[in-house]
């Protein structure tokens, strides 16, 4: 009879020790852009199936690959759940990220100029500053701020950016489709003519 | 003339003694399908039921294997065919044998038969009933989450927790029937192995052969002949 309890505790053991342990595991960036649809993935470890809580009150997802697209700013906790063994065994981990859209910084401006103003479009919106003067070089470039006083997102698609100079006559210096939607360079420089070059910075709103 | 007719009148009388001399013997063995014996003034007529025997009184002695021997008279009036019937009755050993046979059996069933049977088709079904549960506890916690956001009904989460909860039951009783068989089995193995079949043993009073009566392997008795010279 002992014996038969001493095999039958070896096997229980044995049988626990094979048992999976998940390991929950999340990288993420810090921030992540409204509006753009993101496809999370997990480094979660000896698992069965994962539950994604974004954290934003949205719906969840039950998958290893997630595709999620946040609606509006805010810092979630994002929440990722890793089951094995018929989801009697977990792990989970929660990482607070921001999701916010992206506003326009500001524009630097690099390049000898004899213009007073400058008429920046971006899309539908001109925006005018007639405090230029002087050369711009790259060491002090001229610095036209937006954020935070003046807080316009970036749509994600192709926008079209001009700059262009005034004094007597009027100069198209630069005039170039940026795509938002693939370019996450921060900031996005844009060669224009006679040497002009713009930089252009955006930034998170939290 | 008178003397043919003396003789004719003779000849009648001789015939009809003569005819009342012996007698046709009907002998009906009531309760016996199989082989049985009989023995009339001492001589052994095997598996015979119709004798010609003298008119007069005779000793009749009728056994069958699992019977008392039977031990009577006959007498042949001055009919043609006397019916004789013996009924058998069953040994009063042979009844014990068949209560210990019975009883024998049934300590089989409840201490070996029944808790092994029982206990492998649990261990056997405990598989099957552990991934069973753990698809439906899966499904469970999968479920709950899409109602925690609204995806899927509490109703739905309901009907699944029910369904877990069935298994549940099935699984922790598998798991238990088969902890009680798997014991019982291991408790009794010492007593079962200590059950002696029944057996009995019985002899054909005319030729003195035995008769032994027991189990087989698969618990059916059987017969056997042991000739004692």
């Amino acid at each position: 009879m002992a014996k038969g309890i001493y095999i039958s505790g070896i096997a229980l053991l044995l049988l626990t020790s094979c048992l999976k342990k998940p390991k929950a595991c999340l990288e993420l960036d810090e921030y992540y852009e409204v509006g753009r649809e993101y496809s999370f993935e997990s480094c979660s470890d000896n698992y069965d199936f994962i539950t994604w809580d974004f954290g934003d009150s949205t719906a969840g997802f039950i998958g290893d690959i997630a595709p999620h697209t946040f609606s509006r700013n805010g810092q979630p906790v994002m929440k990722l759940t890793a089951y094995a063994n018929g989801a009697y065994r977990s792990d989970e981990v929660k990482q607070a990220i921001k999701a916010s859209r992206r506003y326009i910084d500001r524009i630097e401006v690099t390049g000898g100029t004899n213009y007073n103003k400058f008429r920046f479009t971006f899309d539908q919106f001109e925006f005018i500053n007639d405090s230029v003067s002087g050369n711009y070089s790259a060491v002090e470039p001229y610095i036209w701020r937006f954020w935070p006083e003046q807080q316009y997102v970036i749509p994600i698609n192709t926008i079209r950016l001009k700059l262009v100079g005034e004094r007597f006559t009027k100069a198209t210096l630069v005039d170039e489709d940026v795509n938002f939607e693939t370019d996450l360079s921060n900031p996005v420089e844009l060669q224009g003519l006679n040497g002009f070059v713009i930089k252009f910075y955006w930034t998170y709103a939290l | 003339m008178k003397t043919r007719w003396a003789t004719l009148l003779l000849f009648l009388f001789a015939y009809a003694g003569n005819a009342q001399d012996s007698s046709n013997v009907r002998l009906l063995v009531k309760g016996v399908s199989d082989q049985y014996f009989i023995s009339i003034n001492g001589t052994l007529e095997k598996n015979k039921s119709v004798f010609r025997l003298p008119q007069g009184t005779h000793d009749i002695q009728v056994w069958s294997p699992r019977y008392e021997l039977y031990t009577g008279k006959i007498e042949t009036g001055t009919t043609e065919t006397t019916t004789k019937l013996v009924e058998l009755k069953p040994s009063t050993d042979y009844m014990a044998f068949i209560a210990a046979r019975e009883s024998y059996k049934k300590q089989l069933l409840l201490k070996r038969t029944a808790p092994f049977l029982v206990g492998t088709v649990s261990i056997v079904s405990l598989p099957f009933l552990y991934v069973m549960r753990l698809n439906k506890h899966e499904e469970l916690v999968q479920s709950e989450f899409y109602t925690q956001f609204g995806q899927i009904t509490q109703g739905t989460t309901d009907n699944t927790a029910a369904q877990y909860r069935s298994r549940n039951v099935l699984f922790f009783t598998a798991v238990a029937t088969a902890a009680t068989s798997t014991g019982l089995f291991l408790a009794f193995r010492k007593q079962v192995k200590n059950l002696k079949p029944p057996t009995f043993r019985q002899q054909n009073p005319f030729t003195l052969e035995y008769f032994d009566f027991s189990l087989s392997p698969q618990q059916v008795p059987t017969g056997s002949l042991v000739f004692s010279f």
